[in-house]
């Protein structure tokens, strides 16, 4: 059929017949950016018409047309077949027919409802079980992927000629190097954070010089290993579970296992012997900076003087106080890229699986870092340190 | 299907028009004085051997990179150099197949293809998912509209990747590299899917590809890019470019897969 060429806006009339016959006898110009009546005029004219009833589409004045009139003659196709009446498109022009006879009618509704599961109660037993289930996989995954670490860094260690010493230094400066300006500037700023806090408590005392233990210890002891390892879970942990899970994602991982290659060794043995060797150096960094902020504090609202400062700091603070960060810092370090690791190793095959492994390494690890610490503070307040 | 009549320019203009086109990166050249104009409802082939620039010139045309010189026209109208309300509304009158099918990986199929309906129409959800039902039908998908793309095989994702760009009644589709990673039977099913999708819509088909079976069974037209030329070598029908051309380069290259496609 020649089309007519008229800019009509796209129409449908609807109208009932006596013998409960609705026709519908479509117009105009159909264009997927123009105004477009709605197929839901229908619905109201088949409840009106009570009964089954049998809907005959046809076409006069049509111009031209796009998927928009074949999508209308599809919806009203759909909502008539619904209704169990019948749809009779044989009025229209068999360019349209041809276009809308490649579309398989609609499966009758009670069958699409029982297909979709969305709705389908799931009872609290089976959702315990699917639970535990999931739990008990994670454990397994854990207790092998940390086999896998321990037995990838013993490698290293008794034979360091064949690790790879080029993605390990690469590691360290993305890690470390790379790391520096963050983890200082919010430990300087942690350090007059304390500094503030303390020196307004102890100023009522006129206790200001203990400006310095205070935050000379908490520096020392928490905050510095703390920071450095809460900023590089966030800065370098996400990384790992992305870089890694976009490997996954890629098919990388599968290609080093075929080449026998152990992922472990190759993708997390350098991460994870970078950020052992970085963590506690970051930590002695932001301790330093810590000290600076507080120092700087001291002297702005205590008239407190950096010697007098620094000498009150070597009285409160003993060697002791500056391992036991350090030894917290190696702890966290591992923590920050075994999460990264663990979760990029373990992330599904989709771009949303990456996001949701990026986010997972960063809530694991900060959890890590947390309850680590409080099992440190435990332990050393025994031990005595 | 009938294109739409409405606010086009004259219908006598060639579908894609490019004179004097250089593609570059920074300094370095890759393509210059690219000129060839495409008839309305051709299927086109941009082919060359590996370098050439065949994907660089594809992405100046469809506006990804801007061309150094020289201007792309659709339909008569300008795309280069068209202020951007202008260049986003041409982009919504064609369509692109990237090479891995490119399909929104957190939404159905339905979904991908309703997403540029919602939009860029005025259409209401469900006649929105009608026309997403039609373009998977048309493209033999017809009941995968609640599948995510992972769930799909490379070619079944290409199928779906055309029916995307099909969404909006495109005048104009771009293929890029449309079998690569496919088996010669998903090969040639494509390739009939192609051929039905111009036959059916009158649609015009722009085809990066360096397949000679693809361009032997379904191509109107052929230019062939050379990287030593940094632009066109050979325009014409694939055929008689096999058999008549000027470059023993040309013949050689489309008659050794030609053999080659012969084979059964």
């Amino acid at each position: 059929m020649e089309p007519v060429e008229n800019h009509t806006p796209a129409a449908a009339e609807v109208a009932s017949a006596q013998d409960g016959e609705i026709r519908v006898t479509v117009g105009g110009s159909w264009s997927l950016r123009g105004r477009l009546p709605r197929a839901e005029v229908i619905e109201s004219a088949l409840r009106a018409s009570r009964g089954p009833a049998r809907v005959v589409v046809s076409a006069a004045a049509l111009g031209s047309w796009d998927s928009s009139l074949v999508a209308y003659v599809l919806a009203v196709r759909e909502l008539v077949t619904r209704g169990g009446a019948v749809c009779d498109v044989a009025g229209l022009p068999a360019t349209v027919r041809r276009v809308i006879d490649e579309v398989p009618v609609e499966v009758a509704p009670s069958a699409a409802a029982s297909s979709t599961p969305s709705f389908r109660p799931v009872s609290a037993t089976r959702r315990l079980g699917e639970f535990t289930h999931r739990q008990l996989d994670t454990l397994h995954g854990h207790t092998h992927f940390f086999g896998e670490c321990v037995q990838a860094l013993a490698r290293v260690v008794l034979r360091p000629h064949a690790f790879r010493w080029g993605d390990g230094f690469e590691q360290m400066r993305r890690c470390g190097a790379d790391a520096l300006p963050i983890v200082g500037l919010i430990s300087a700023l942690v350090g007059v954070i304390m500094a503030f806090v303390a020196a307004l408590q102890l100023r009522q005392f006129g206790a200001d010089i203990f400006v310095a233990d205070l935050v000379g210890l908490a520096v020392f002891r928490e905050m510095g290993p703390m920071m450095a390892a809460i900023v590089l879970t966030g800065r370098t942990g996400a990384a790992f579970a992305a870089e890694i899970g976009n490997m996954v994602l890629g098919e990388e991982v599968d290609a080093l296992e075929t080449f026998g290659v152990r992922p472990v060794d190759f993708l997390v043995a350098p991460r994870l012997f970078a950020l052992l060797l970085m963590m506690p150096l970051l930590a002695v960094y932001a301790d330093f900076l810590g000290v600076i902020g507080g120092m700087l504090v001291a002297q702005g609202v205590l008239d407190i003087s950096p010697p007098a400062f620094f000498s009150q700091l070597q009285t409160a603070v003993r060697p002791l106080d500056l391992w036991t960060g350090l030894i917290k810092s190696v702890v966290f370090g591992a923590i920050v890229a075994y999460s990264g690791c663990f979760r990029g190793m373990r992330a599904g095959r989709s771009s949303v699986a990456v996001g949701e492994a990026t986010t997972g390494a960063v809530v694991m690890g900060i959890l890590g870092i947390i309850i680590a610490d409080a099992l440190f503070t435990v332990i050393f307040s025994i031990v005595g340190w | 299907m009938t294109p739409p009549l409405t606010h086009e320019p004259a219908a006598a203009a060639a579908a894609l028009e490019l004179s004097g086109v250089r593609c570059a990166y920074g300094e370095r050249v890759v393509l210059d004085d690219v000129s060839f104009s495409v008839p309305v409802g051709q299927i086109f082939f941009i082919g060359g051997g590996s370098g050439c620039g065949k994907s660089t010139l594809l992405k100046h045309i469809i506006g990804l990179n801007k061309p150094a010189a020289g201007t792309v026209r659709f339909f008569g109208a300008a795309f280069t150099g068209a202020d951007p309300e202008a260049r986003r509304a041409m982009q919504t009158r064609f369509g692109v197949l990237y090479q891995s099918g490119a399909l929104w990986s957190s939404m159905t199929l339905s979904e991908n293809i309703e997403l540029p309906l919602e939009l860029y129409t005025t259409l209401d959800a469900r006649q929105r998912r009608a026309v997403a039902r039609l373009k998977l039908a048309q493209v033999g998908l017809a009941g995968a509209e609640e599948r995510y793309p992972s769930e799909l095989s490379g070619g079944m994702k290409k199928r779906a990747g055309l029916a995307r760009a099909l969404a909006l009644d495109p005048r104009i589709v771009f293929f890029d590299e449309p079998s690569a990673g496919l088996d010669p039977i998903s090969s040639r099913d494509l390739d009939d899917l192609i051929r039905r999708t111009r036959d059916l819509l009158g649609t015009t088909i722009v085809i990066v590809s360096h397949e000679l079976d693809s361009i032997f069974s379904i191509g109107d037209r052929l230019v062939l890019l050379d990287r030593d030329k940094r632009g066109v070598l050979a325009d014409g029908a694939p055929a008689d470019l096999r058999d008549h051309s000027e470059f023993a380069s040309v013949r050689e290259f489309l008659s050794r897969g030609g053999e080659r496609a012969a084979l059964p």
